[in-house]
């Protein structure tokens, strides 16, 4: 099955809708690999762990945000998400979705630097 | 086992990661009731009366717990063990004496089934005659044998579209001396079970639960056991524990097992923890971030990382948060903890008539007779015995610990240990060292390692200077008419080697002299292997690796690899595997000591066992009875030895404190007789006073007087001997003085 490469979100994997079909816009992304490495006896480094990923908008409507916030009421909940890890291949995940830790920048009705951090990604493709 | 491409490819892979969870058990309540009677005695309780509240006694199988308390539910007056089927009015538990009954208590069956001992009783002390579990009494258990239970460990599944499946596999289940004719399996709470009447059922289950499954094991000598073993249930709506951190998880082979430490928050400290529940520690698992089946030792359980009974609990709490840290230990530390009463069984030619003998008696045997009668262990896991069958006369064992005493049985006599795997399942095996070299290919070979399978650093100890300069090992073998033939051995030879201190072994248990030797030369190589010990880190989730059951693993060390130009091929197991979740990847790291397999052993030689020569001189006549010696006040004595004797005076000690005379002995030898006296003097160069009424004399055969004029010996007085007289030639005199203390 070819996955979309589009960012979506979604509470289950038949959930999961376009981040734009939302309004939201899509954010700068990152996506770490693996989230430990080690030297092999073979000296090839190995990467281990599961793979991580952040969101990030510099600019968010308020709106927006909510339509996010929806998701995961809490500091961290369970979720999929559609991304392009840094081959630029997409994937469906499950995984752990934190939401910001730290005091939100908001400025009138927008939120500045907001940051979702995704972690535990699981790929969940048919 | 061995390692399958597929299951390579995965311990290689990416991205390997696992969620862990923890279960601790909740027992099922079976039956409430209240005490009718409270017993005549707090001492060895056997039956007790109950008034039933809820619940169906024929449902209270043997094995389950009862807690009994002040409240319902409650275990704060004891707990014991259901010992054989209850009644509509009694409860029959196993003896025990540390439950204070009270009137109207409560009491609580559940289907908790923990390591237990079943005390025996002693019915004849003279005839060293006793009951098994109280009752049992001697019949036929020597002869034909009960079977033994091999279900496998417990299991835990996810509960997805609705159901979840466990097969079970109980075709390893074995008796001595006969054959398993049957297998009848139930589980309460199950949703089915297909071939319930095989030995490989599937149960099926459509809710989430904690569960017990039953295997009614028949021989066909009509002996019956039923086995046990717990099953969890869980899905996404109804999680297991999932807040804890693992702070420890260790496998020993020294140690005997395995244990893991947590703390906990949330769940666990919210949870109305039974003390010393069951708990199982288990993952999910990811590689390349799909999930996937662990590569695991046993099929159905590769999701476990351990089975056990949490140990006692330490709680912190802060104006913030509580926590709690308890550890979970392995079989292995109860079985150190449960103390049984000794153990004694002999080998008899013919057919066993009690409890303390047996044909053909192995170690096996021994161990099967203790963990049998003598415990649950063998209903509530799964145990693999030794498989020697070298005979002994007999085996006793003072009162200890189960573990000590089955270690005593089986490490002195035939160097097996045992050992609980991670699953819980109980190993007699013999040390991996002392596995004939010729036999080791018969080892499992689980993989063979390359370098991307461990990461950073291999360290390994490498022993330059001999640690045993010479193993003298001994012992017998046993016949089947009872007689033994003993048969010593050394090793490397008759010539101690260059280094190292002496090491003995003896009271084995023999095959024959060539098998003593070939031990012996195993021994010696063990205690000098070059290469003891080699730690790896491993890069890939190898919880397929275990302490027990044996496997082997092959490494190459390149000669260019080390600075020592060390070359190494060959033949790995495992001693030690230390194992840690990394809370910023969930990779779970296995740090694992492994020893190197001795390549090269050279037999001992055969040492002469010296001949114990047969008593040379007749037996001697009987004496008479022995009267005893007379009774006599303390004394002391004063003896003059004159050699040459002649007429005049010779002078005695001084007194230093004021005394009796009580007798006098004096005898010549040569000539005819001395006349003598004794006097006491003040002043040493005066006469003073005689002892004797009248001078003495002293002939060839001798003389004792008792007739004395003045008896007292004053203090600071001395003494002194007068020869008044001779008669022929003497050449010696003694003269001796008693005198009292």
């Amino acid at each position: 099955m070819t996955i979309p490469t589009t960012f979506a979100i979604g509470a289950t994997v038949g959930g999961l809708v376009t981040l734009n079909s939302l309004g939201v816009v899509d954010p700068k992304s990152s996506f770490t690999p693996y989230t430990v490495t080690f030297r092999k006896g073979d000296g090839v480094l190995q990467g281990q762990g599961y793979s991580a990923a952040t969101w990030h908008w510099d600019i968010i409507p308020a709106s927006q945000r909510a339509t996010l916030r929806a998701y995961i009421t809490g500091l961290s909940g369970a979720l999929v998400i559609r991304m392009p890890n840094n081959e630029g291949v997409w994937h469906q995940y499950d995984c752990v979705m934190d939401w910001m830790e730290a005091e939100e920048d908001q400025y009138a009705t927008r939120t500045m630097d907001l940051l979702l951090k995704f972690s535990h990604l699981v790929i969940d493709e048919p | 086992m061995s390692l399958s491409g597929p299951q390579l490819t995965l311990l290689r892979s990416l991205n390997q990661w696992s969620k862990l969870y923890l279960i601790i058990r909740q027992p099922n309540t079976i039956l409430t009731a209240t005490l009718t009677s409270v017993p005549g005695s707090t001492d060895s309780v056997v039956d007790i009366t109950y008034t039933l509240v809820a619940g169906t006694y024929t449902d209270i199988k043997p094995g389950m717990t009862l807690l009994v308390g002040t409240a319902s539910g409650g275990r704060d007056l004891g707990i014991a063990r259901i010992r054989k089927a209850a009644t509509s009015s009694h409860i029959y538990i196993g003896e025990q004496s540390e439950i204070h009954w009270t009137a109207g208590c409560y009491l609580t069956v559940t289907d908790n089934f923990l390591p237990w001992s079943k005390p025996p009783r002693i019915v004849d002390v003279d005839n060293a005659i006793w009951d098994m579990d109280y009752e049992i009494t001697y019949s036929d258990q020597h002869t034909n044998f009960s079977p033994v239970p091999v279900l496998g460990p417990a299991r835990v599944g996810e509960l997805l579209a609705g159901t979840v499946s466990f097969s079970f596999d109980a075709s390893g289940s074995w008796v001595t001396g006969s054959t398993i004719s049957g297998h009848v399996w139930s589980a309460p709470g199950s949703y089915s079970i297909s071939g319930g009447a095989t030995a490989t059922p599937t149960i099926t289950y459509h809710a989430v639960g904690h569960y017990v499954v039953y295997d009614t094991v028949t021989a066909t000598n009509g002996k019956v056991t039923v086995g046990v073993r717990y099953v969890f249930v869980w899905s996404q709506a109804s999680l297991p524990i999932t807040t804890f951190k693992l702070t420890r998880y260790h496998g020993s082979y020294d140690q005997g097992g395995w244990e893991a430490g947590i703390t906990a928050q949330g769940e666990v400290a919210a949870a109305a923890v039974e003390p010393n529940a069951y708990s199982i520690l288990f993952a999910k698992d990811y590689f390349a971030n799909v999930q996937d089946t662990c590569p695991g030792e046993v099929v159905g359980c590769e999701n476990v990382l351990m089975c056990g009974w949490i140990d006692d609990e330490s709680i912190t709490y802060d104006s913030n948060i509580s926590s709690v840290d308890f550890s979970l230990k392995g079989l292995t530390y109860w079985l150190k903890r449960m103390p049984n009463f000794p153990l004694y069984l002999e080998n008899k030619i013919g057919t066993p008539d009690q409890w303390t003998n047996i044909n053909n008696l192995t170690v096996d045997k021994m161990l099967f007779d203790c963990l049998y009668w003598r415990s649950t262990i063998l209903e509530i896991t799964d145990c693999f015995f030794t498989g020697d069958t070298k005979l002994a006369t007999y085996f006793l064992e003072h009162v200890g610990t189960f573990y000590s005493q089955l270690q005593d049985v089986a490490y002195a006599t035939i160097y097996a240990t045992p050992g609980v795997d991670k699953y819980g399942r109980l190993h007699f095996d013999v040390d991996p060292q002392l596995v004939p070299i010729a036999s080791r290919s018969g080892i499992s070979l689980l993989q063979t390692l390359a370098d991307q399978d461990w990461h950073d650093e291999v360290a390994f100890k490498r022993v330059t200077s001999g640690q045993i300069s010479m193993v003298a090992a001994g012992g017998v073998q046993t016949h089947s008419d009872n007689t033994a033939t003993p048969y010593l051995s050394n090793a490397p030879g008759t010539v101690m080697a260059h280094f190292g201190d002496m090491d003995t072994a003896d009271n084995l248990l023999l095959g024959s002299q060539a098998q003593l030797n070939e031990l012996a030369g195993l021994l010696y190589a063990w205690k000098n292997n070059p290469f003891p010990q080699m730690v790896l880190r491993m890069t890939g989730n190898y919880r397929v690796l275990d302490l027990w059951p044996l496997r082997r693993l092959q490494l190459v060390v390149d000669k260019t690899d080390t600075i020592r130009d060390i070359d190494f091929s060959g033949y790995l197991f495992v001693r030690d595997i230390n194992g840690a979740i990394d809370e910023n990847s969930s990779f779970i790291e296995y740090e694992v000591t492994f020893e190197t397999f001795t390549s090269v052993a050279n037999d001992g030689i055969t040492f002469p066992v010296p001949e114990v020569p047969e008593p040379e001189t007749p037996p001697g006549p009987e004496f008479p009875p022995w009267p005893g010696w007379p009774s006599i006040p303390g004394a002391k004595t004063y003896t003059w030895v004159i050699t040459t004797p002649a007429v005049g005076g010779i002078p005695g000690p001084r007194l230093w404190n004021s005394l009796t005379a009580l007798r006098i002995d004096a005898y010549v030898v040569g000539g005819t007789s001395i006349t003598f006296n004794i006097e006491k003097r003040s002043v040493i160069g005066t006469a003073g006073t005689d002892l004797l009424a009248s001078d003495a004399v002293a002939p060839v055969a001798g003389v004792s007087t008792m007739t004395f004029a003045d008896a007292s010996l004053p203090q600071d007085n001395w003494l002194w001997l007068d020869i008044s007289a001779l008669s022929g030639v003497p050449t010696k005199f003694v003269v001796t003085l008693t005198t009292t203390v």
